[in-house]
């Protein structure tokens, strides 16, 4: 446990350092923040309602983007792609550390963090324009959502790091990330925008993949749009996939890590 | 003369940077492909939304893809020429830059324009080839002389960029930190895929004076529509030799500060 | 030819304290130490020599051929190269010289080297047919033809060294500038490439100056060496005379005839070897004639030699002791 403690607090230092990084990112996150905001305000203009969505709402939306981008995607076990590929992941294997749980701590000290910063940015957005924010009525809701939002936690934390685990076996690592990131996480995970806005059809396909239940589904349960049925369904499937890529991590990273041969040296 | 041997010696280089992504063909095609998605997707996007709310600050539907294409336009030129920035980070923290900075060639050249990727003007002739048919056919143009100033915002345009991308290496050169960097002017110019009205005045300032969004984008498009008055023309033209002059000084002074990897 | 005077260049590297604390007052406050790399050196090359730059790690050699070849601006000082000003980096001058650093590659390295000569071809407006003399002369003299279509990647150390070489002297300057040309190499190619460079100012009496640790390349190659330590120059001159300088002691070989015990061997002398036949001793430098005409008398011996000691250790016993008077 206490090589744990160690490794958060290295991984903390490290953002010391990295400083000018760290608060670029925080500017960039701010950035993408109010770009969508500022567009869904244009889009509302004077109108209170729109495609099922009212202003507050919608807004809501927006901020609870800004906020679970933070604690469920983001994600340092990226950084394993770029070991793997530089051969560092050889030092790291020698040590007595378990990859998995490694990999977890730098992601919880980086959420912890960044969320730290991002409730900050958003309270002071809020506070300049003069935003109302949606607070939902019923206790089961923050309840349902606390839980949803921890199941996307590791659901995506484990997808990431099959993601990664790609690593072993291609030199494309980058390509291939960069594609499921912005690609399949920024729109089918509703990190844009409502995914109910699309036809049904769509939906009801985009519904069952892992995606939504990252983003969208959470902030629904949070929007209180969703019925206790829809809410129950949603934590199906939801664990499943959870249960789906935890396993196919670990199978993943037996089988890279046994065939892995430090690359460049 | 002297034209004749930097535009070989570009053709070259991109020739060979061609040949390197040959043999990583798998990354060069699925880049490809994720731009033409995202694109895509976006499109979609806003063609639903607006077709539902009809107006965006002030902007139809057509006018608000018109802006959305120019900001692809632009940024996949900007892109194409300017590439060779991603790649410098590795060449000045190995200490390889300087062997390119004893030859004799423009201190900048390599930085900028030394990994100039085909794959992205395959992509672009697709693009002007939609962007122009879309233009004409929804009538977005005032005139030939809007057409004219078009053309000429937007060399303004490529002008302004290089002197940021300049600026860039200049930073690289000083601090070896510029990913971030690259990622904030990409996510601040990403700002003008809307109409960059929409935003608060104070934004759409810092937008124009700063890392200037609105000259980059908005100025060439709302050129074309017709809407851009003087004072906005000589502001795009003062902003770009401002920027520019300040980037070759910033340039040649990082090249003074440089340290050099050590060996 | 080239000519430096009271050249000075300093860095800032700044410290940090270890562990979070360290971390967090970094944000406020950085401690910056001033490196001085080189610090006030002078001397004047012509054309023609090959000089050596020597001195412990981290002396300034490096950055002395920096600042020479342009890389680097001058925080104070003159330096001046055939003729031009390094810092101002004029093509005709770049035109005129390479600098080939060992642990830095022009290559490209997903491609053949032969792309890399062509583009440096034009970089460098050498005329095709020169281009084509220089080249199949530099081929010839290194033994590459066979790999010149070969990716760089898939190449040794040692071939890739010698296109890195090619690359550099296509356009036939007239100055060099080699930083650690043969470091990584094996024995057989570290001759090689130092045959090369011997040829190479033979033949087109270009004016070479190279920094190396190893002591081999110095020795075949450079009658004149400067030795830098700590940023100043604290030797010029010919290799002989650094050990006719600093060398404190001699070594006295002897091979025996017959047996002799240890213990009358050390009452002779300090013993720095002894395998029978041979014995090595080491004595100080004035004692010399005295020690050697006392084995003489005491010792069978077979044969006697009086040698310095390998230059090696002379440099080695000079840059810890530092005592460069």
């Amino acid at each position: 446990m206490k090589k744990y403690l160690q490794l958060a607090k290295i991984t903390l230092e490290e953002y010391f350092v990295y400083r000018l990084n760290f608060y670029l990112w925080r500017f960039r996150s701010l950035v993408t923040f109010l770009t969508l905001l500022f567009f869904w305000l244009a889009i509302y203009g004077n109108r209170g309602e729109f495609l099922g969505y009212q202003k507050s709402q919608m807004l809501t939306y927006v901020i609870g983007i800004a906020f679970l981008r933070t604690i469920v995607l983001g994600s340092r076990s990226a950084d394993m792609a770029m070991q793997i590929r530089s051969g560092e992941l050889t030092k790291l294997l020698l040590q007595p550390i378990k990859t998995i749980r490694f990999w977890f701590t730098r992601d919880v000290v980086d959420k912890g963090l960044n969320l730290f910063f991002t409730i900050i940015e958003i309270l002071v957005v809020l506070w300049i324009l003069k935003l109302s924010f949606y607070l939902p009525h019923h206790l089961i809701t923050y309840l349902s959502f606390t839980v949803l939002s921890l199941l996307a936690v590791f659901l995506y934390f484990f997808l990431s790091f099959t993601l990664s685990a790609i690593a072993f076996w291609t030199e494309e690592i980058w390509a291939t990330r960069w594609l499921f990131g912005i690609i399949f996480l920024e729109f089918l995970a509703g990190a844009f925008f409502p995914l109910d806005v699309l036809p049904s059809w769509l939906t009801k396909i985009i519904y069952l993949t892992p995606f939504p239940y990252l983003v969208f589904f959470p902030l629904k349960i949070w929007l209180e749009q969703l019925t206790t049925g829809a809410i129950a369904q949603a934590f199906l499937i939801c664990s499943i996939w959870l249960i789906f890529f935890w396993w196919l991590a670990i199978l993943m990273w037996r089988k890279g890590s046994k065939n892995y041969q430090a690359y460049g040296g | 003369m002297e034209v004749k041997k930097i535009t070989k010696i570009w053709l070259m280089y991109t020739s060979r940077a061609a040949q390197s992504a040959l043999l990583t063909t798998w990354a060069g095609i699925l880049f490809i492909i994720g731009k033409i998605v995202r694109f895509l997707l976006f499109f979609v996007f806003l063609f639903a939304v607006l077709s539902a709310a009809k107006n965006l600050a002030g902007y139809n539907r057509e006018q608000v893809i018109f802006f959305f294409l120019i900001f692809t336009l632009v940024d996949a030129m900007v892109q194409f020429l300017f590439r060779g920035v991603y790649h410098f980070r590795p060449l000045v923290v190995s200490g390889d830059y300087d062997l390119d900075l004893l030859k004799p060639l423009p201190s900048f050249f390599r930085p900028i324009f030394g990994y100039t990727d085909i794959l992205d003007f395959v992509t672009l002739i697709p693009l002007w080839i939609y962007f122009l048919w879309f233009v004409f056919v929804n009538h977005l143009f005032a005139g030939v002389g809007d057409l004219i100033l078009f053309f000429l915002l937007l060399g303004n345009s490529l002008i302004l960029a290089f002197a940021f991308h300049l600026f860039i290496c200049a930073i690289c050169v000083l601090t070896t930190e510029i990913d971030h960097l690259v990622w904030v002017y990409r996510d601040l110019t990403s700002m003008a895929r809307f109409p960059t009205d929409i935003y608060q005045k104070f934004i759409q300032g810092i937008l124009t004076f700063t890392i200037p969004v609105v000259i980059l984008f908005t100025v060439p498009a709302k050129a074309l529509l017709g809407l851009l008055s003087w004072p906005w023309i000589a502001l795009a033209f003062g902003i770009s030799v401002l920027f520019l002059w300040g980037s070759l000084k910033f340039w040649k002074y990082s090249l003074k500060r440089y340290s050099s990897a050590s060996s | 030819m080239i000519e430096v005077s009271q050249l000075r260049k300093f860095y800032s590297v700044f410290k940090k304290e270890p562990g979070l604390i360290g971390s967090f007052k970094s944000i406020f406050k950085r401690r910056y130490e001033e490196v001085r790399a080189v610090d006030d050196i002078s001397f004047t090359i012509e054309e023609g020599e090959l000089v050596g730059f020597i001195g412990p790690n981290g002396a300034g050699k490096t950055t002395t051929l920096k600042c020479l070849s342009g890389l680097l601006y001058p925080d104070s000082g003159f330096v001046s190269a055939l003729g031009f000003q390094p810092w101002e980096r004029k093509p005709e001058f770049q035109k005129q010289f390479a600098l080939v650093m060992g642990q830095k590659n022009q290559l490209w390295w997903d491609l053949p080297p032969m792309e890399t000569f062509l583009l440096n071809k034009e970089i460098y407006e050498v005329p095709q047919e020169q281009f084509k003399k220089t080249l199949d002369e530099l081929v010839e003299l290194l033994e590459v033809e066979d790999i010149l279509k070969i990716q760089v990647r898939k190449l040794s150390l040692g071939q890739r060294m010698k296109c890195e070489l090619i690359a550099a002297l296509l356009h036939s300057p007239k100055v060099l500038f080699l930083d650690e040309p043969t470091i990584g190499l094996d024995v057989v190619m570290q001759k090689k490439i130092r045959d090369f460079i011997k040829e190479y100012n033979l033949r087109y009496k270009a004016t070479i100056i190279l920094t190396s640790h190893y002591m081999g390349d110095v020795k075949e190659l450079c009658q004149r060496v400067m030795i830098i330590d700590k940023g100043k120059l604290v030797f010029d001159g010919e290799l002989e005379k650094i050990v006719k300088k600093y060398a404190e002691h001699k070594l006295i070989s002897v091979v025996l005839n017959e047996k002799v015990e240890l213990k009358k061997l050390k009452e002779i002398g300090k013993i720095k070897e002894f395998v029978y036949p041979h014995v090595n001793f080491e004595v100080k430098k004035q004692q010399t004639s005295t020690l050697a005409a006392k084995i003489l008398e005491e010792l069978p011996v077979a044969d006697l030699n009086i040698e310095e000691p390998p230059i090696e250790e002379i440099i080695r016993d000079l840059f810890t002791k530092k005592n460069y008077q």
